[in-house]
């Protein structure tokens, strides 16, 4: 279809660029791989330790991990954090409640993000349970995703992912 | 001569970004991000393709290159200034565009902003500029070019959220922007338009998997030196639907100069996704184009899109997609292009 005289030129040029784009990812690439072998039957509980928080529709849930609403109840605004990329728990809590891979959300992120209706959640350090309760007390709005056999009683659950209520 | 200065750029960056964090928290209350794309892009026409971006039948390498920064600054509660700085495609890197300055100010459901804001009036509108955030290169341009890449107002804005159910939220936004002068340059000529006004709404109905778009907006401009003033109304719709791993979306743009339409659908092989494009162009433009494409995610900052596009035109002498008639060039009505895109955030 292309004519022109160094379309073979182009097409070797494009295959370079490519092959030295992929070799130079390839780190990072291995780095974000995580087993799927290992992930299907974790539970997860979406929670917070603010006790006035009402329990989470399935809807609800997703809406609000989709950025495309910030409120519970109409009026209280509150305030998501995530669990690292590197973390496996947080492509299984992804793709189960939402379907969708960490690649993804991040490509939603970046529209919402750049047209000036939201910012993607915070970010903690490592998923260790301490850290995501440190979070939540500093974030009295803060709900964040656990899977369920790391969270302490005594905290809010507002939904769990898939069983769902 | 293999590798341009320009592809040990993008490898360079490339290499910059996939180690970064996605955008800069200056303090808490201070953030700064930005997005780019780039590419390589050829076609077998010697007519320029694309206001804006007038690609040909020589290695193009930077004629889809768009460069920007975001500021965002949370004042207190509720106010909120942001600042986006483009190099969009058309410009020179020492001459990039404020695209959006606004001061925001939200109180309970509503939201106002004034300043310079994007035209509301397509799906990705909003995020035109950050090629990371779709599936394709480009948006279509057949629906996306309709008023020559014009994508931003100064005036204000008002937003009202409500929420229907737990699963589906309204948002309606009407908008005025005062005069205004918008050139485009074509080939080596400049258009000028000065915008005496524009007002608009857009409607939302967002769901977790799915967006309905509907906007209007009507326009009152003269095209210099022309004194006589138009007005111009254009309506547009879009859907889109996810379901899984697929993604589809349609929208259609109508106007009195012209009615313009495309249908995407694209699927989520974890990294790759293959996505197919139909689009038409109708009256103002006359072509016919489908665009098969691939997108790889290569982390999740950076993506990589290979694009192979054919746009069909029936109509000689009419310009289709390209900035003005291909017999002006001896050339054929029908082009193709093949492109390689890398986007990114940060």
């Amino acid at each position: 279809m292309f004519n022109g005289l160094n379309h073979k030129a182009l097409f070797r040029k494009i295959k370079l660029v490519i092959l030295i784009a992929t070799l130079y990812l390839s780190p990072s690439i291995y780095a974000l791989a995580a087993d799927p072998a290992e992930s299907t039957d974790v539970e997860f509980a979406i929670f917070t330790l603010n006790n006035e928080l009402p329990p989470l529709s399935k809807s609800k849930a997703r809406m609000l991990y989709r950025g495309k609403s910030k409120k519970i109840g109409g009026s209280l605004k509150i305030v998501l954090v995530d669990l690292p990329e590197t973390s496996m728990h947080r492509e299984d809590f992804y793709s189960m409640l939402l379907g969708k891979s960490v690649t993804q959300m991040n490509g939603y992120w970046a529209g919402l993000a750049f047209s000036g209706k939201g910012s993607p959640p915070e970010e903690l350090d490592s998923d260790d349970i301490k850290q995501i309760l440190k979070w939540l007390n500093e974030n009295p709005n803060g709900i964040a995703y656990a899977p369920i056999e790391s969270v302490p009683e005594e905290v809010n659950i507002l939904i769990t992912v898939p069983q769902g209520e | 001569m293999l590798l341009s200065r320009q592809c040990t750029i993008i490898i360079l960056s490339l290499g910059m970004i996939a180690n970064s964090q996605a955008s800069i928290e200056l303090t808490d209350d201070i953030m700064l991000s930005g997005f780019g794309s780039t590419s390589i892009s050829k076609t077998d026409n010697k007519t320029p393709l694309f206001v804006n971006r007038e690609i040909t039948d020589e290695t193009c390498y930077d004629c889809d290159t768009i460069f920007g920064l975001q500021l965002d600054v949370d004042l207190f509660e509720g106010l909120d200034v942001s600042a986006q700085l483009v190099k969009r495609t058309q410009d020179n890197w020492s001459e990039p565009e404020l695209e959006w300055a606004y001061l925001g100010y939200e109180f309970g459901d509503f939201e106002i902003r004034a300043g310079r804001l994007r035209i509301p009036l397509f799906l990705v509108s909003e995020f035109y500029y950050v090629g990371q955030a779709y599936t394709w290169a480009k948006p279509p341009e057949e629906v996306y070019d309709a008023i020559l890449g014009f994508t931003s107002y100064d005036g204000f804005s008002l937003a009202w959220d409500y929420e229907i159910s737990d699963e589906l939220s309204l948002h309606i936004s009407p908008y005025y922007g005062f005069d205004k002068l918008n050139e485009v340059e074509i080939g080596t000529d400049t258009l000028q338009f000065d915008t005496e006004y524009l007002a608009g709404v857009y409607v939302d109905l967002v769901s977790f998997n799915y967006r309905v778009h509907a906007g209007f907006m009507q326009a009152k401009y003269t095209q210099r030196p022309s004194p006589q003033p138009q007005t111009l109304n254009i309506y547009t719709l879009g859907v889109e639907y996810s379901l899984d791993a697929w993604l589809w979306m349609a929208e259609i743009e109508y106007d009195e100069l012209q009615v313009n339409w495309y249908a995407s659908a694209a699927y989520a092989f974890d990294e790759l996704t293959p996505y197919l494009v139909y689009a038409e162009s109708h009256e103002l433009r006359e072509s016919k184009g489908v665009t098969v494409g691939l997108r790889y995610d290569a982390t999740s900052t950076i993506s990589l899109n290979l694009e192979m596009r054919s746009i069909f035109s029936h109509e000689p002498g009419n310009r289709a997609q390209f900035i003005t008639s291909p017999l002006l060039y001896g050339e054929k009505e029908d082009v193709d292009l093949l492109s390689l895109t890398v986007n990114f955030v940060f």
